[in-house]
């Protein structure tokens, strides 16, 4: 047993956050994002250069083989640093799918243009009224006269603005599951861009009867298949969502017991009162908590055979992101006071990407539901 | 024991409701109903309705221009504004230093501000948190040295909500560094547009620009300005908090949330298809939230009941901002939930984004779910935070 970091992913990690502290401190991080200028691009085609595209995918497809670990500490990375990059939903969404349901020609090609060309890509997941049941899809492709037609509403795609390619998932009335590439710069669909909380720009877009050529379907698998094949894909987000909210919370931790220890109230620092130690030591523990359970999913991961135990280890990890984690994130808040709610400190821009990483792929509620569903006791 | 209102007092909830039907224009309702700002010029406006009806001072003896209502009447006006989305009364002025002002202002001080506060002339500030100041808010600093007839003030002040607009700002300054910290305080009103005063926007998580800080360098301030005694403002500043403590409870305003937060949940499926609102899960926690809300609107009417005998608010009323101002933040966090993915959208109160747009994909009500999520996380810091409302209680109530 050891369930400590290797050499190499402690390198990983720590080259990692020197990056980032090099080139995104917080003072900078607004005026890159808000420009999305040259600095912006200049950090993108960095995280390509150091392999960071590369990590999670196959050497056959053009990747370097990381382990899950290896991909998970990158991204804890991200979350401690704030990146603004949509490497999740841009990178590794489309990528696994693709590495998963495409034939070999189209992965050896896609994987290559996304992992080192700049093909950018924008992955369509979330329909409105789906509530995180990532299998009920209600876009449909409608044949007729040997055409095909996409109607169906997708909200908040990630990087939907800055995208060439969106990737859409529809289904048609045999129950085929399509997955679809659509050029982003064809006028015939309503697209409508925003900014998210955490800074990402996202993207909700409707096809109305918007015509599919023959050469755009990726994907056409049935129901069952489908849905047999994209659970681990998803379970695999999902951990990343959590790896990057433990990097989130970490450094909220370590933002918070540094504020406690020098801000001064009543003629000491406010971490000599008692009910200030409890309540960080509480802190304390629950994060060490959600990076146990990090752990556990990925040793869960690494079991190929127990399905059951990954999806389960996985909804734990989102319930207590949901739940513990959030009490976290609104403890470092309140003990911040009025600094808390002050867009100047980055405490709050934490705050504001942790809600945000909360909601992805599920609440609370519906990783309650799912671990029931998988539970066999 | 009951809680029926006399034949009076249904006939007071009608006129009320007659009222903001009367005054309230469809377009500001959808604006406080989506949680969009809206501007200075729009609450001004309402405020003058409600002085015209003699309802902007519930609480105000008539002598000095109030309804001088029942606590019972207060109550029912308070939850019918609340219900109907009508605009926030700032509470500076008419709740905070109104009263101040009658209980120890002098004649000249009531005469010259009390009018001007009824009609909505002076637009107030609270100038008490410093920057080293907040929850130990009697070392403050803001130093004012009296030269001549005139106090001469330096100093900072911060979170000052909506100094942007203000005329004046009611404020805690050091006038004596001798004994302890809370005896050299003194309770001053300065004109905001005193040569010396700057106000800088402060930007919250929301984006919104609500809080500023207020540099005071060189300010003169007339001597008569001062309220009740030189070095006794902490006197004020106590009873002003016990004041701004019940206000702060926000049982009406909560009530309206819930009561919008299902609507959402009829509207909203949860991942099996069903009605967001019979979801075991999210209905648990609905009922959990409606159970302390419950508690607290009949705590705070205990307190009514008790000042309708002519008791003042007490210690204890500590209770109820501390639970007043979780419920607020639960409730904006379980709306979150509520809305899903449409809740992410990073809106900062200007008008939804999609109206203008005339295709619209988002529901109106999913426009500020999260900037209210945000800016909410301000009230269990303001107004005295949690931590020091526990510690009022536990020394004040239980005499720990």
């Amino acid at each position: 047993m050891n369930l400590s970091l290797t050499e190499e992913q402690l390198l990983i990690k720590s080259s990692a956050e020197k990056y980032f502290t090099e080139n995104l401190p917080f003072d900078k991080r607004s005026k890159v994002i808000i420009s999305r200028g040259e600095d912006y691009k200049k950090i993108i085609n960095s995280c390509k250069e150091l392999g960071w595209y590369a990590l999670p995918f196959s050497e056959k497809n053009g990747g370097i083989n990381g382990s899950i670990t290896d991909v998970m500490t990158l991204i804890e990375t991200f979350g401690a640093s704030l990146h603004v990059d949509p490497f999740i939903f841009s990178v590794l969404f489309p990528g696994k799918v693709i590495e998963n349901f495409c034939n070999d020609k189209d992965k050896s090609y896609y994987l290559n243009q996304i992992i080192n060309e700049n093909l950018k890509v924008a992955y369509c997941f979330a329909e409105p009224g789906q509530r995180y049941n990532f299998l009920n899809i209600g876009s449909k492709v409608n044949l007729e006269k040997n055409k095909y037609y996409l109607t169906g509403k997708k909200i908040l795609v990630i990087g939907g603005s800055e995208a060439e390619l969106l990737l859409v998932t529809a289904k048609d009335e045999n129950n085929n599951i399509f997955l679809l590439k659509i050029a982003n710069n064809n006028k015939n669909f309503l697209s409508q861009n925003y900014t998210v909380i955490d800074d990402s720009l996202a993207s909700d877009i409707e096809f109305d009867n918007f015509e599919i050529q023959e050469d755009d379907i990726l994907v056409k698998i049935k129901y069952d298949e489908y849905n047999k094949k994209i659970e681990i894909i998803y379970d695999y987000l999902i951990l990343a969502v959590c790896s990057e909210a433990l990097g989130v919370i970490e450094k909220m931790y370590q933002l918070t017991l540094d504020y406690v220890k020098t801000r001064e109230q009543f003629g000491k620092k406010i971490g000599d009162f008692q009910v200030i130690q409890h309540r960080m030591v509480d802190i304390y523990i629950k994060k060490e908590e959600m990076r146990s359970l990090n752990y556990s999913a990925q040793v869960a991961f690494y079991d190929n055979y127990n399905s059951e135990n990954r999806a389960k280890n996985i909804s734990l990890n989102k319930i207590f992101l949901d739940t513990k984690a959030k009490e976290i994130s609104q403890d470092c808040i309140q003990l911040h006071g009025g600094m808390g709610v002050a867009n100047e400190m980055s405490i709050g821009h934490y705050f504001k990407k942790l809600i945000f990483l909360n909601m992805l792929f599920g609440d609370a509620d519906y990783h309650y539901r799912r671990y029931e569903k998988f539970d066999k006791a | 024991m009951n809680i029926e209102f006399s034949n009076e007092d249904i006939l007071f909830k009608e006129k009320v409701k007659n009222f903001i039907s009367k005054n309230l224009s469809n377009n500001l309702k959808n604006k406080i109903a989506n949680g969009e700002d809206i501007t200075k010029e729009e609450t001004v406006a309402w405020q003058r309705a409600l002085y015209q009806e003699n309802l902007f001072a519930p609480g105000w003896k008539k002598k000095f221009g109030g309804a001088e209502l029942t606590a019972t009447k207060r109550y029912i006006l308070d939850q019918e504004l609340a219900l109907a989305d009508t605009p926030t009364i700032i509470p500076f002025g008419v709740t905070m230093i109104g009263p101040v002002l009658m209980h120890y202002g002098t004649e000249k001080q009531q005469n010259f501000f009390l009018p001007k506060i009824l009609n909505s002339e002076h637009w107030w500030c609270q100038g008490y948190s410093e920057p080293g100041s907040g929850s130990d808010l009697a070392s403050l600093k803001t130093k004012a040295l009296l030269n001549g007839d005139k106090y001469i003030i330096n100093g900072t002040k911060t979170w000052t909500t909506l100094a942007q607009y203000a005329d004046w700002m009611f404020c805690l300054v050091r006038t004596s560094f001798e004994g302890k910290a809370q005896e050299g305080i003194s309770f001053i009103m300065i004109d905001m547009k005193s040569k010396g005063i700057s106000v800088e926007p402060i930007i919250t998580l929301d984006q919104s620009h609500e809080i500023n800080t207020v540099y005071l360098e060189d300010v003169e301030v007339p001597k008569e300005n001062i309220i009740y005694e030189e070095n006794k403002g902490w006197t004020v500043a106590k009873f002003l908090l016990a004041h701004e403590r019940t206000s702060i409870a926000a049982v009406g305003k909560s009530k309206n949330a819930v009561r919008k937060l299902k609507q959402i949940a009829n509207m909203e499926f949860n991942s099996e298809g069903s009605l967001l609102i019979s979801d075991r899960g999210f209905r648990d926690k609905l009922t959990n939230l409606e159970m302390d809300l419950k508690a607290l609107e009949f705590t705070e009417l205990r307190v009514l009941s008790e000042e309708n005998k002519g008791m003042a608010p007490g210690p204890e009323a500590s209770l109820l901002k501390i639970r007043g101002s979780e419920i607020q933040q639960r409730i904006t966090e379980l709306t979150m939930n509520a809305v899903g993915y449409y809740g992410l959208v990073n809106n900062n109160r200007k008008g939804d984004i999609d109206r203008k747009n005339h295709n619209q994909t988002r529901p109106d009500y999913s426009q500020n779910a999260a900037a209210n999520y945000l800016n909410m996380r301000k009230t269990t810091i303001y107004g005295g935070s949690n931590e020091i409302q526990k510690n009022i209680l536990s020394k004040m109530v239980l005499g720990l």
